[in-house]
C-alpha cells in the first residue's frame, strides 16, 4: 500500500507531464462563490462587459455613467467567478487492494494515484477536493492536495457513502465487482440529487484476460467467496463474456444518472488512464 | 516362502498387494490438489461449472506411480532376498545332509559358508529331515544324529563357529557312518582344501546319497607355518595353498600383548610361490614385546602365530677372561658360539655390563676377570632378578678368594680328574636328565665324556639343585635360587680341555635353556611336572580367549605336534615359568581339490543370495520423494529444478547435521574431561550423597581455584563401568550406607586405573557417625579391589607438605585416619611411587562440601578452623596426586640456596680480580 508522501510525490510528477486542464463549468454549477473566473458573465467581483439594456431588467442594474455618454441605456456585466468541488471515492476492499503480480502495483495504489493527481490538477486551477463521505469539508489551496492524499491513504469505507449537500463532482474509483443491483442502489440517490460524476473502472490484468489453467479454487481475498473450477481453462470464454456483460450493465447505470464509465487496467500506464479520464471531462463539460 | 529365484522372510506381508486394485480406485476417487488462486473477480465465476470435472484429474501415470510405489514397499516389507541357486527338485520330505568344512581355513570366508547353507535351507520344506555335519573333530560339532527342522538348523548353523584347526575327515566319516542316517541329498560345503584324505570321504559320501558340492572359493588360503627367531632377525614364512596361482601380497605384523604393532611387513606371493618367506630386524627389546605374529589379510587362526618365550631373544653379558688365548682354546668362544643364534651378545667388565649395558644373563666363564669386590656386585645383581652362568675349571678350583660364594651349593675347591694316568675311574658320560630338570627333554649326548670335574659337598640337597648330573650320580650342572635370580654352574668349563661337552650340540641346547630361564622366572617353579596346561586359545578366528572343558594339558614332548587338534588347540601353554605356544599353522601344507567326483553336482557360484529389502524399500522412499515433487510441480507450487536443488540441500545439511549432532553427544564428556582437569567422583545411585560428594568436589575445586595454580573445571560424576576413568587424576569415592557391590567391569576398570597411575579415594564416611555403615560392608565391595598392602599416612609424608604444612588430616570429624599404598609411604628410599588409592574415614567431602553462593552445606566437629584444615588437606591432597613426591625434594632447597649464593659469590670474586 502507497503511503501518502510517496502518493503525493507521484502524483506531482505526474502533474508535470499533463496539460493544464480546466473545467468548464456551465452555469448551473455555480452554486458556490469561488475564485475561477469562468470567462462568461455572471456573479463576480471583475469587469467583464457592458450590454445593451434588455426591456423588463430590474431599473437599477442600469449602469447609468456609461449610460450618460451615448443615448442608449447599457447594462454593466461582471464575470462569473465561481469553484467547483470535486470529490473523491476509492474502494478500499480486501479485492481492491490486490496486485496479480509482485511486479504491479495493487489497484487501489492505482486508484489513489489518479485520483490525487486529478485532485493535484484541479487544486492548480483553483477548484475545490475532497473525499467523498469524509467529514472534512472539500478545500482549496495547496495543502488540499495532501489533505486529500493523507486521507485517501486512511479511508477505510465499507459503506458506500450518501451524496453530499452541496453540489460537487463526484469521481468513483473501484473495480465495480460486486453485482449491478448492489451499485444501482449506491448510485441511484445521486442520479436523483442531478449530481455530476464519472466512474472509473481499474482492473488487473489478471481479471481481464483470465489466463488460468487446471484445477483450480478461486476465492477472493477475504476469502468471501470460493469456486472451484475443474479445468479453468474451459470456462475462460464464459468468464469474459460475463465479465463483459457486467461492465455493460455498469455502464448502461451510469448512463441513467448521467455519468459515464471509464476503464483503467494496471498493466497500463497510469498517465494513460489519467488521460482518458480528462478527456470525458472536456468532452462532458463541452455538453453543457 | 519362495517364488523361484526369490526368498520371502515374511511372506505374509505379501497380502498388501490384494489392496492395491482399492488403492487405485481411492487415488481416482481423492481430488486431485487444486491449487489456490485469488482473485477479486471471483463472484462473476458463481454458477460456472467446468464441463468436465470429474475424468481425468490425476493424469493416469501418476496412479501408476503411486501403485508402483506402493507395490515396491510391500515387496520390500516382505523381506525379499534372491538367490540365483537352483531350486530344489526332490520331493519336500526327503532327507538331507548338509556337511560343512569348519576348520580354521574357512573361516575368513565363514559368512559365506553358513550363507551357502542357510540359502539351501530356507528354501526346504518345513518337514523336511535336515541332518548337519561338521568335518572338523570337536565335541561341540555338529551332530548327524541329530533330526533337524529347517527353522532348527538354520538357527543351528547362525550360531555355528569354526574351530581352530583342520578338518578331519577320516573321523567324520566314522561319526557319520555310526550315525546310521540315510539322507537322500547331501550337500557338502567344502573348503576347497585336500587336507589328509579326500578320494575315500567323496566316495563315501556319494554312497549315502545324490551328492551336491559347494566348494566355496576362497581367494588364498594363507598360513604361517614357521616363524624363527633369532638374534639377527626374525623370519616369518607363510604357505598358501599351491592350486592358487594369482600373485599376493599380505602385511605381516608382530603384536605386543597389548595388540600394538611394532612392525610390520609386506609378504609378496609371486604367481608361482607357494611359500613366501618376511624378514624383520628387531631390536632384541622390540622383539621381546611381541608375543604374535599376525597377518592383516585374513582372520583365522592359521594366520596367528603366537611366540613363545623360547622365541624371546635374551642379551647375555659375557664377563672378559684374562688371556685371549687361541680362540679355540678360549672359554668365552664355545660360549658364543652356543647362545650367538638366538641371544645379543655383550662382552666387557663386569661393573660395565651390570651398570652401563644391563643385561639379561650374565655368563662367567672360568678364567674371568673378575676382582673380589666384583662378587658382592654380582649377588645384588642376582638377587635382583639377574642369572648367571657360571663355568668351573682350574681357576675356579685353585682360587681361594673367600669372598667367592656364588655357587649353588657347596663345593670341594678340588678337582676330580676321571680316567687320568692315577685313576681308577674312567671318563663318565653324562646320565638321563633328571625329570626336575629344564633340560628334561633335550636330546641325550651318547659321546660326550667327562673327564674332569669339580665336585659338590655331599648334601642333602643337591638332589633338587642338580640340573645335569653324570652316570656315577655327581653333579654336572647345578642351579639355586638367589633372591629374584638364578644361579647356574656348570662344573666344568666351557673349554674341551675337561670334557667333550663344548663339543657336543646339547651344550648348546643347555646354555639356551639355562638362558632362556632368566628375568623373572623363579627356578623352583619352573622346575615341574611334565604337563604343559593350556592357558589362552586361539579360536577359528585367530582370536585368543580362555581355553574350555575340552583343552587338556599336554605333555613336554608332544608340544611341537604338527596338528592342533581339539584337546589340544593352538594357544599359549605354560607350565611354570615357561610358556609354550602350540600354532595352528604349524608345517600347513594342503593342495586344493583339483578333481571333484563327476556324478556330484557342483555349484561353483556361491554367491550369496542378495537381500532385497532395503534396496526395495530405498527406492520405494526415493519414488515417493519423487512423487512429491510431481505433485507440488503439477499442482504450480514449485518449479521442478528448484525443488531438486532444495532437496538435495536439505539432505546434505540433514546428513551432515545428523553427524555432529551424533559426535557432539558421544565425545561431550569425554572431551570436557580431556580438555580441562577436572575432580571426579563415582556415582552411588543415593541422590544424597552424590549431591553431597558434588557440592564436596565442587568446593574443594573452587578452593583450588582460589589459592592455587590449579584451576579445576566442574565436577564430572562418573560410573565406573561406562566412562573413561583414564581421563581424570582423581576420583573420589564416597561410600554409602547400603553400597551395592562394583559389577565385574568397573571392579576391573577401575583396577586398570589404580594400575596405570590414577588416584582412588575411597571414603568411608565413618568417622564417629553412629550411623556408619559397618566396616564389612564397605570392606566387601573394596575387596575386588587390587589394593596393595596400606599404612596409615606416616607423620613424614609428603601429604603433610605437599602445599600447606599439615599435621593431621581432618575431615567432618575430628580425628580421621588415611590409610595410603604401604610403598608409597616408605619414603624416599623406594623411588617416585605416588600412592595409587586412599582410604579414610573423614567425610572430607561433607567439610568441602559448598552451596552456589560458598556457603558450607554440612556441620563439622571443630566448626570453622577445622573446615578449613579439611580444605588444606583437600589442597594437599590434590597436589600431592598431581605433582607426586616432588615437594620431598623440596627438603634441599636450603642447601641448594646455599650453593647458588656461594657460586654467586665466587663469581662476584673472579670479576673482582679481573678488574
Amino acid at each position: 500500500m502507497i503511503e501518502a508522501d510517496s502518493l503525493r510525490a507521484e502524483a506531482e510528477s505526474l502533474v508535470r507531464q499533463l496539460p493544464d486542464f480546466r473545467f468548464e463549468s456551465g452555469r448551473s454549477d455555480a452554486r458556490d462563490a469561488g475564485t475561477v473566473a469562468r470567462r462568461k458573465p455572471g456573479l463576480g467581483e471583475k469587469f467583464w462587459q457592458y450590454r445593451r439594456y434588455t426591456p423588463g431588467e430590474p431599473i437599477n442594474r442600469i449602469d447609468w455613467r456609461r449610460s450618460a455618454s451615448s443615448d442608449l441605456l447599457f447594462v454593466r456585466d461582471s464575470e462569473l467567478e465561481t469553484a467547483q468541488t470535486v470529490l473523491f471515492w476509492c474502494d478500499s476492499s480486501a479485492g481492491f487492494e490486490w496486485s496479480g503480480s509482485d511486479h504491479r502495483r495493487t489497484k487501489a495504489d492505482n486508484a489513489k494515484i489518479i485520483a490525487t493527481t486529478l485532485g493535484a490538477m484541479f487544486v492548480s486551477s483553483g477548484e475545490r477536493v475532497g473525499v467523498l463521505g469524509s467529514q472534512r469539508r472539500p478545500s482549496f489551496g495547496t495543502r488540499a492536495v495532501d489533505r486529500l492524499a493523507r486521507e485517501l491513504c486512511i479511508a477505510n469505507n465499507q459503506l458506500f457513502p450518501a451524496p453530499p449537500k452541496n453540489p460537487a463532482f463526484v469521481i468513483v474509483i473501484s473495480d465495480f465487482y460486486n453485482s449491478i443491483d448492489v451499485w444501482n442502489d449506491r448510485l441511484r440517490s445521486y442520479g436523483e440529487k442531478n449530481l455530476n460524476g464519472v466512474l472509473l473502472a481499474i482492473s488487473d490484468p489478471l481479471e481481464k484476460h483470465f489466463p488460468f489453467r487446471g484445477r483450480t479454487r478461486f476465492q477472493t481475498p477475504d476469502s468471501n467467496s470460493k469456486h472451484t473450477i475443474g479445468r479453468a481453462e474451459e470456462i475462460r470464454s464464459n468468464y469474459l463474456d460475463r465479465l463483459a456483460e457486467h461492465r455493460h450493465q455498469m455502464r448502461e447505470l451510469a448512463s441513467t444518472i448521467g455519468w459515464r464509465l471509464i476503464e483503467h487496467t494496471t498493466d497500463s500506464k497510469i498517465i494513460s488512464g489519467i488521460s482518458n479520464l480528462l478527456q470525458v471531462l472536456d468532452t462532458r463539460g463541452q455538453k453543457f | 516362502m519362495s517364488i523361484g529365484f526369490l526368498y520371502f522372510g515374511t511372506p505374509l506381508a505379501l497380502l498388501g498387494l490384494l489392496a492395491l486394485p482399492a488403492l487405485w480406485w481411492v487415488l481416482r476417487a481423492l481430488p486431485a490438489p487444486f491449487k489456490r488462486q485469488i482473485l477479486p473477480s471471483t463472484p462473476l465465476l458463481k454458477n460456472i461449472q467446468s464441463t468436465e470435472e470429474t475424468p481425468d484429474r490425476t493424469p493416469w501415470w501418476i496412479i501408476a506411480f503411486r501403485a508402483l510405489i506402493v507395490t515396491l514397499a510391500i515387496l520390500g516389507l516382505s523381506q525379499p532376498s534372491f538367490s540365483p541357486l537352483e531350486r530344489e527338485d526332490t520331493s519336500p520330505s526327503d532327507p538331507i545332509l548338509i556337511v560343512i568344512d569348519d576348520g580354521w581355513p574357512s573361516a575368513p570366508q565363514w559368512d559365506r559358508f553358513t550363507q551357502a547353507g542357510l540359502s539351501q535351507l530356507r528354501r526346504l520344506p518345513s518337514n523336511t529331515s535336515v541332518y548337519l555335519l561338521s568335518t572338523a573333530n570337536r565335541e561341540d560339532g555338529l551332530n548327524p544324529n541329530e533330526r533337524l527342522s529347517p527353522q532348527k538348523a538354520i538357527q543351528t548353523l547362525n550360531n555355528f563357529e569354526p574351530v581352530a584347526w583342520i578338518p578331519d575327515r577320516v573321523t567324520a566319516v566314522n561319526r557319520l557312518e555310526s550315525a546310521s542316517i540315510n539322507p537322500k541329498k547331501i550337500l557338502w560345503i567344502s573348503d576347497g582344501l585336500l587336507h589328509d584324505i579326500i578320494g575315500p570321504f567323496q566316495n563315501y559320501l556319494m554312497d549315502q546319497g545324490s551328492l551336491t558340492i559347494i566348494p566355496v572359493e576362497q581367494t588364498g588360503v594363507v598360513a604361517i607355518s614357521k616363524v624363527d627367531v633369532n638374534a639377527q632377525s626374525v623370519q616369518v614364512k607363510l604357505d598358501r595353498v599351491s592350486a592358487d596361482n594369482q600373485a599376493l601380497s599380505t602385511v605381516v605384523s608382530g603384536l605386543t600383548a597389548d595388540g600394538i604393532a611394532v612392525a610390520s611387513q609386506t609378504a609378496e606371493f609371486s604367481k608361482e610361490d607357494s611359500q613366501t618367506v618376511v624378514e624383520f630386524r628387531l631390536a632384541p627389546e622390540l622383539l621381546n614385546g611381541i608375543t604374535k605374529f599376525t597377518s592383516s589379510r585374513a582372520n583365522s587362526a592359521g594366520l596367528v602365530w603366537l611366540l613363545d618365550s623360547d622365541s624371546v631373544v635374551r642379551r647375555v653379558g659375557l664377563i672378559s677372561t684374562y688371556s685371549e688365548k687361541q680362540p679355540l682354546l678360549s672359554e668365552l668362544y664355545y660360549i658364543r658360539k652356543a647362545l650367538e643364534n638366538n641371544s645379543v651378545i655383550t662382552d666387557g667388565t663386569v661393573q660395565d655390563l651390570i651398570t652401563e649395558f644391563p643385561q639379561d644373563v650374565l655368563v662367567l666363564a672360568d678364567a674371568a676377570q673378575i676382582q673380589s669386590s666384583d662378587f658382592e656386585t654380582l649377588r645384588k645383581w642376582i638377587e635382583e632378578g639377574g642369572t648367571l652362568i657360571r663355568f668351573a675349571g682350574s681357576h675356579f678350583a685353585n682360587s681361594n678368594n673367600a669372598d667367592d660364594d656364588l655357587t649353588p651349593i657347596a663345593l670341594r675347591r678340588t678337582s676330580r680328574s676321571l680316567g687320568g694316568a692315577l685313576s681308577w675311574a674312567t671318563p663318565q658320560s653324562i646320565a638321563e636328565f633328571p625329570n626336575t630338570s629344564p633340560f628334561h627333554g633335550l636330546e641325550q649326548p651318547d659321546n660326550v665324556l667327562v673327564k674332569k670335574q669339580i665336585l659338590a659337598q655331599p648334601g642333602p640337597e643337591i638332589a633338587n639343585k642338580t640340573w645335569a648330573r653324570l652316570e656315577d650320580g655327581s653333579p654336572l650342572v647345578t642351579a639355586s635360587q638367589l633372591g629374584h635370580g638364578n644361579l647356574i654352574l656348570f662344573h666344568v668349563p666351557a673349554t674341551p680341555d675337561w670334557s667333550d661337552l663344548p663339543y657336543s650340540n646339547t651344550f648348546s641346547e643347555m646354555l639356551r635353556q639355562s638362558v632362556s630361564l632368566s628375568q623373572n622366572q623363579s627356578l623352583n617353579s619352573g622346575i615341574s611336572s611334565d604337563f604343559l596346561v593350556p592357558q589362552q586359545v586361539l579360536d577359528g578366528f585367530g582370536q585368543l580367549r580362555p581355553p574350555d572343558a575340552n583343552a587338556a594339558p599336554i605333555s613336554s614332548a608332544q608340544i611341537h605336534p604338527n596338528r592342533s587338534s581339539q584337546s589340544h588347540p593352538p594357544g599359549f601353554y605354560s607350565s611354570g615359568p615357561k610358556i609354550h605356544a602350540l600354532n595352528a599353522g604349524t608345517g600347513f601344507s594342503s593342495s586344493a581339490i583339483r578333481s571333484w567326483p563327476e556324478d556330484a553336482e557342483i555349484i561353483t557360484d556361491v554367491d550369496t543370495s542378495i537381500d532385497l529389502t532395503s534396496i526395495l524399500l530405498t527406492m520405494a522412499f526415493i519414488l515417493m520423494l519423487v512423487d512429491i515433487a510431481l505433485a507440488l510441480a503439477i499442482a504450480g507450487k514449485v518449479k521442478l529444478h528448484r525443488f531438486a536443488l532444495t532437496v538435495a540441500l536439505s539432505c546434505l545439511i540433514v546428513v551432515q547435521s545428523t553427524d555432529y549432532a551424533h559426535a557432539e553427544e558421544e565425545l561431550s564428556k569425554e572431551m570436557q574431561a580431556a580438555l580441562h582437569f577436572r575432580l571426579a567422583y563415582i556415582g552411588t545411585g543415593f541422590p544424597k550423597i552424590d549431591r553431597i560428594t558434588e557440592a564436596g568436589l565442587l568446593g574443594l575445586s573452587r578452593v583450588l581455584y582460589r589459592r592455587s595454580s590449579i584451576e579445576p573445571a566442574y565436577p564430572h560424576r562418573l560410573n565406573p563401568e561406562t566412562d573413561s576413568l583414564e581421563l581424570y587424576p582423581l576420583i573420589y569415592f564416597a561410600v554409602p550406607d547400603n553400597p551395592t557391590a562394583f559389577s565385574k567391569n568397573a571392579i576391573a576398570k577401575l583396577n586398570r586405573y589404580i594400575a596405570s597411575g590414577g588416584a582412588l579415594i575411597i571414603d568411608t564416611r565413618s568417622g564417629r557417625n553412629p550411623n556408619a555403615p559397618q566396616a564389612t560392608d564397605w570392606q566387601d565391595i573394596v575387596k575386588a579391589l587390587n589394593i596393595p598392602p596400606l599404612t596409615i599416612v606416616p607423620k613424614t609424608h609428603v601429604l603433610t607438605k605437599s602445599y600447606y604444612l599439615l599435621s593431621s588430616f581432618v575431615g567432618r570429624y575430628g580425628a580421621s585416619k588415611l590409610w595410603i599404598d604401604i610403598s608409597a609411604a616408605e619414603g624416599a628410599a623406594t623411588g617416585d611411587s605416588v600412592s595409587g588409592i586412599f582410604i579414610g574415614d573423614g567425610d572430607w567431602a561433607g567439610a568441602w562440601a559448598v552451596d552456589q553462593y560458598n556457603r558450607p552445606l554440612e556441620s563439622i566437629d571443630g566448626g570453622e578452623p577445622q573446615r578449613e584444615m579439611a580444605r588444606r588437606f583437600g589442597v594437599n591432597l590434590v597436589m600431592y596426586i598431581l605433582t607426586g613426591r616432588y615437594k620431598e625434594d623440596q627438603v634441599h632447597i636450603p642447601t641448594i640456596l646455599e650453593r647458588l649464593g656461594q657460586s654467586k659469590d665466587l663469581r662476584n670474586q673472579s670479576e673482582e680480580t679481573k678488574e
